[in-house]
């Protein structure tokens, strides 16, 4: 318990470092976020201008509106949107979902064969086959996956005209019946998700094919070999579990990958997403969407690596229990 | 691999030595021959512009391989930095570097990126140093774990008793005996800088047209995508092969 209070007080410190520097970002702007109002709109008087800086609270000391920004912040008020005037936390809540259901089913599928890919891989390490496999694993993580993306839409979508290249469902959605409407969610997330899949799934594999050749050298695994248990028992009972707790870790790492490439994959195929939500709200220099986005990324980003603290200490006593090894 | 690898870093390097002469070239419009597939006279085709693809993406490659240089220049120099102290002094400069190094880790990076691209607008510098500002972590937690290992060892104690002060012992007897995994994250982060650039040009927020880079070039082609396929491959095999060459040379560099 002493080690989770440690990681929350932890926490605490990094939200304030978290808003800190969102704020910060956001006040690099030269002459301040109400500039593009009046800059875009020749009618807004310098007299207006001035009245929106007092409306915005930008005439008071820099630290006064940082606290009474974080203020806000913290009862999860990020303010309305400059495009539309809807609230910034409304416009975040309807995007999320899509992009949560995207990275939930690509991370399925990385998992489902990122693992057992490296499990073979590290078992026929140093043969040919594990060579050829390296090499196409090393080749698909340095693949560009919006040039990936590209080519499989060119091909599948404008060649052969089989899968849908835009959108998360069809024009006539709202007459579907339920499972109709499922459906066509999962018609045209096909491509989206198994390319953000393949982004990710060569460096899972690399990274499980590493973790159990390191394991498999243990002595424990001489041990478990030489009292005579099979090479399966051995390479599921003793050598896997221990291979697959730094995953953990990583997957609570991945969080940040995935919403980067949310933003590229969303735009791409026109997902209205966080992603795609983020990189509208950039061209139109929405700072409060902007502001919005990035704080709620970085507390995902912080959840998902508090998450995968968790789930360690859960499998692994060792630093349940605090022990310094 | 690694022959391949560094056979394409030759080319690239060829390449950068060969751009300035096809600076022009790469800027003809010619609108009596837009869209052309690949040719004897135009060898990779033309754009929706007329303009030489091959032409446009030997320039490209200075802007793509110069940002990421540049950046992964600032990420490396940034991280040893940081690292090596942290590592060296310890105690209250450690906690404190390493919490900014955390903190730094919390952030979508890509999220960032555009998000002070959106404030400050795109370009050349402003990428690249954004990019770099970005990227320093890896290199600063790997440079303090190696400095941490370094610095009880008997050559830091003989450099310390002959009177040598902290920069001295950091920067030329510690980072040196650390250069290996330095030069290996430097390789790899030349891939993930490549990629990042662009994907942000891709994203039609990174190097500003008509200057090429492999990334805008990529996004003009989404325009044309079902008639002009020379346009979305070669520019995107150009990046795929400049970063998965680096994956190899990094990993071989690596290698004990």
């Amino acid at each position: 318990m002493n080690y989770f209070l440690k990681r929350s007080g932890g926490l605490v410190v990094l939200f304030f470092g978290i808003t800190l520097i969102s704020f910060a970002v956001i006040h690099l702007a030269p002459g301040g976020p109400t500039d593009i109002y009046s800059q875009m709109n020749p009618k807004v008087s310098a007299e207006a201008a001035e009245k929106m800086q007092k409306l915005y609270g930008l005439d008071r000391p820099l630290l006064e509106q940082y606290g009474s920004w974080a203020k806000r912040v913290f009862f999860f008020d990020f303010g309305r949107s400059f495009r539309d005037g809807r609230p910034v936390t409304k416009k975040i809540a309807a995007a999320i979902p899509v992009t949560l259901l995207m990275s939930v089913l690509s991370l399925l599928f990385i998992l489902a064969a990122g693992i057992p890919l490296g499990i073979y891989g590290a078992v026929h390490e140093g043969t040919r086959r594990d060579g050829v496999l390296s090499a196409v694993l090393l080749a698909g993580f340095s693949l560009p996956v919006f040039w990936a993306a590209l080519l499989a839409m060119s091909y599948f979508g404008v060649g052969l005209r089989v899968l849908p290249v835009a959108g998360i469902h069809s024009l006539f959605f709202d007459e579907m019946t339920f499972f109709e409407k499922i459906r066509d969610v999962a018609w045209h997330l096909i491509l989206p998700v198994s390319l953000s899949a393949l982004a990710g799934l060569a460096g899972i594999s690399r990274f499980m094919r590493a973790n159990l050749i390191q394991v498999l050298k243990e002595n424990y695994i001489r041990t478990a070999r030489a009292k005579g248990l099979s090479e399966r028992k051995v390479l599921y009972g003793h050598a896997l579990p221990n291979a697959i707790l730094p995953l953990l870790t990583l997957l609570g790492l991945s969080v940040p990958g995935l919403l980067g490439g949310s933003v590229i994959f969303e735009s791409i195929f026109s997902i209205p997403g966080m992603g795609r939500l983020f990189f509208d709200s950039v061209f139109a220099r929405d700072y409060p969407v902007i502001m919005g986005v990035l704080v709620l990324g970085a507390i995902l980003t912080l959840l998902g690596n508090f998450l995968a603290d968790w789930a360690y200490a859960a499998c692994d006593p060792r630093i349940r229990l605090g022990e310094k090894f | 691999m690694k022959h391949f690898a560094k056979a394409w870093f030759l080319i690239l390097a060829a390449v950068l030595l060969g751009s300035p002469f096809f600076a022009e070239r790469a800027g003809a419009m010619d609108f009596s021959r837009i869209l052309e597939p690949p040719s004897l006279s135009h060898f990779l085709g033309t754009d929706s512009l007329g303009r030489d693809l091959f032409a446009r993406l030997v320039c490209g490659a200075g802007v793509s391989v110069g940002v990421s240089f540049l950046a992964v220049f600032i990420s490396i120099f940034l991280g040893t930095l940081l690292g090596a102290v942290a590592g060296y002094f310890g105690k209250g400069i450690d906690k404190l570097v390493m919490g900014l190094t955390d903190l730094a880790l919390c952030f979508p990076v890509f999220f960032l990126i555009l998000a002070v691209i959106a404030v400050l607008g795109p370009g050349f510098w402003k990428i690249a140093v954004i990019i770099g500002l970005t990227g320093w972590m890896g290199t600063a937690r790997l440079v303090r774990a190696e400095v941490l290992s370094l610095r009880e060892r008997e050559f830091v104690l003989a450099a310390r008793a002959l009177g040598a002060g902290a920069p001295r012992i950091i920067f030329r007897h510690l980072v040196p005996n650390a250069a290996r995994p330095i030069v290996v994250n430097a390789v790899l982060g030349i891939s993930s800088a490549i990629l990042t650039e662009a994907a942000l040009s891709f994203l039609g927020i990174g190097v500003r047209p008509p200057a090429p880079s492999w990334g805008n070039i990529l996004n003009d082609a989404r325009a044309t995508l079902g008639v002009a396929w020379w346009l979305a491959l070669f520019p995107g095999a150009a990046i795929f092969l400049t970063v998965l060459s680096a994956n190899v040379l990094g990993e071989d560099i690596g290698k004990p």
